[in-house]
């Protein structure tokens, strides 16, 4: 069923944007809502909860000092009567000609242009869970032989769900364009996903060590000693060191990553007014 | 997603006949609500070939000890009683499907 925005009532509209801006949030627009709370809010703005769900994943609501202003702004970008899940589409794809530049002549081109094609066609027409896990598995297949292209792949793979059925993909949909703006950067830097989720797994692997080594009743103070005599003998403080630093040149990177992506959602969504 | 405790994960886990992915979870946590999200809308995908638990960290510290398990969410991917992989926080829907493929496809 398609939600209509303030079920097409700009009365409605401006009541929703006064909530907001007086600080009464729905607890659907959190981040962490459950299922039921972003439905219930879906259901009282006409807003698809695929909407609901990216608009509170990006702006971090209500933990981000900046999130509700946001949040007032996005719903003041919203047509009466919109249609919030195309919109959502269209922000998602709206990303697409830049990450095309990039698999442009490789291997990753064609599978990934399949799903954006149904991802343009899911608008209109239902596509079958298997198709879109078809067209997922046929894009994954070649990732292992791209590594410097890995976040490009994940953000178009990101696209590749029912949004009526799973609305929380936009979750991932956000994240992989986060990526896709550090990726290059942390690939270049020998600090992709994988790296990272190795330094991490290490430092897990020194606990268990120590832990096991020491007994579950050793004193803390003598576990605290060992472990970081450990993570200075194996090496991991040092790795771990070159990591925050490398985090702290591509924080720049980071944060305008996200006022970027912040502001393309309101574009999608002002793109549908003008297109009204 | 069932619930598995100490006294059935020996059973429900590791003497499972199919692959496992076992969620390591407590009902609060953020990113445990994220992740618990995306594997709701894998495991229609999967269907009989995978089973989905989940361990309640609060409830089954023991378990949780016993799995080294230092943060949440952490999932477990369990084959003939066989931790193959682990995955530390949050996850994508690509990540957690490309994993599941893999999982699937190893030798056992």
């Amino acid at each position: 069923m398609t939600l209509n925005a303030f079920y097409g009532s700009a009365d409605a509209k401006a009541e929703s944007v006064q909530e907001i801006a007086a600080g009464n949030f729905h607890p659907g627009w959190s981040c962490v809502a459950t299922d039921e709370e972003r439905d219930a809010c879906a259901q009282k703005y006409g807003l698809a909860p695929a909407f609901i769900n990216l608009v509170a994943h990006a702006a971090n609501v209500p933990f981000h000092p900046e999130s509700l202003p946001y949040l007032e702004n996005a719903l003041a970008h919203i047509r009466p009567g919109a249609d919030t899940l195309a919109s959502v589409r269209g922000w998602a794809l709206s990303h697409w000609p830049d990450v095309e530049k990039e698999l442009a002549g490789t291997d990753a081109h064609a599978p990934a242009l399949a799903i954006v094609r149904l991802v343009e066609s899911s608008g209109s027409v239902g596509v079958p869970r298997q198709k879109w896990r078809e067209a997922r598995a046929a894009l994954s297949a070649i990732k292992p032989r791209m590594p410097g292209k890995s976040a490009a792949i994940d953000y178009v793979n990101s696209m590749a769900w029912d949004l009526t059925v799973s609305p929380r993909a936009t979750t991932d949909i956000w994240n992989a364009l986060q990526a896709c703006a550090v990726g290059p950067a942390n690939f270049s830097a020998g600090w992709d996903k994988d790296a990272q989720d190795d330094v991490w797994e290490e430092y897990r692997r020194v606990l268990a060590h120590v832990g096991a080594t020491l007994g579950l009743g050793a004193e803390q103070s003598l576990v605290q000693a060992q472990i970081q005599k450990e993570l200075e003998t194996s090496g991991y403080a040092q790795k771990f060191a070159k990591l925050l630093a490398h985090v702290e040149v591509i924080r720049p990177l980071v944060e305008s990553a996200r006022e970027r992506g912040l502001r393309s959602i309101l574009e999608a969504c002002a793109a549908d007014s003008q297109a009204a | 997603m069932i619930e598995v405790t100490a006294k059935d994960f020996e059973t429900v886990v590791l003497q499972s006949d199919v692959p496992v992915l076992a969620d390591f979870t407590t009902p609060t946590c953020g990113p445990c609500i994220l992740l618990a999200a995306a594997l709701k809308d894998l495991q229609p995908e999967y269907g009989d070939d995978i089973r989905f638990v989940k361990v309640n960290c609060e409830t089954s510290p023991d378990l949780a000890q016993a799995y080294d398990i230092r943060s949440v969410p952490t999932v477990l991917l369990v084959r003939k009683g066989e931790i193959r992989r682990r995955l530390l926080g949050n996850q994508s829907r690509s990540v957690l499907s490309e994993a599941l493929d893999a999982l699937l496809g190893e030798p056992e």
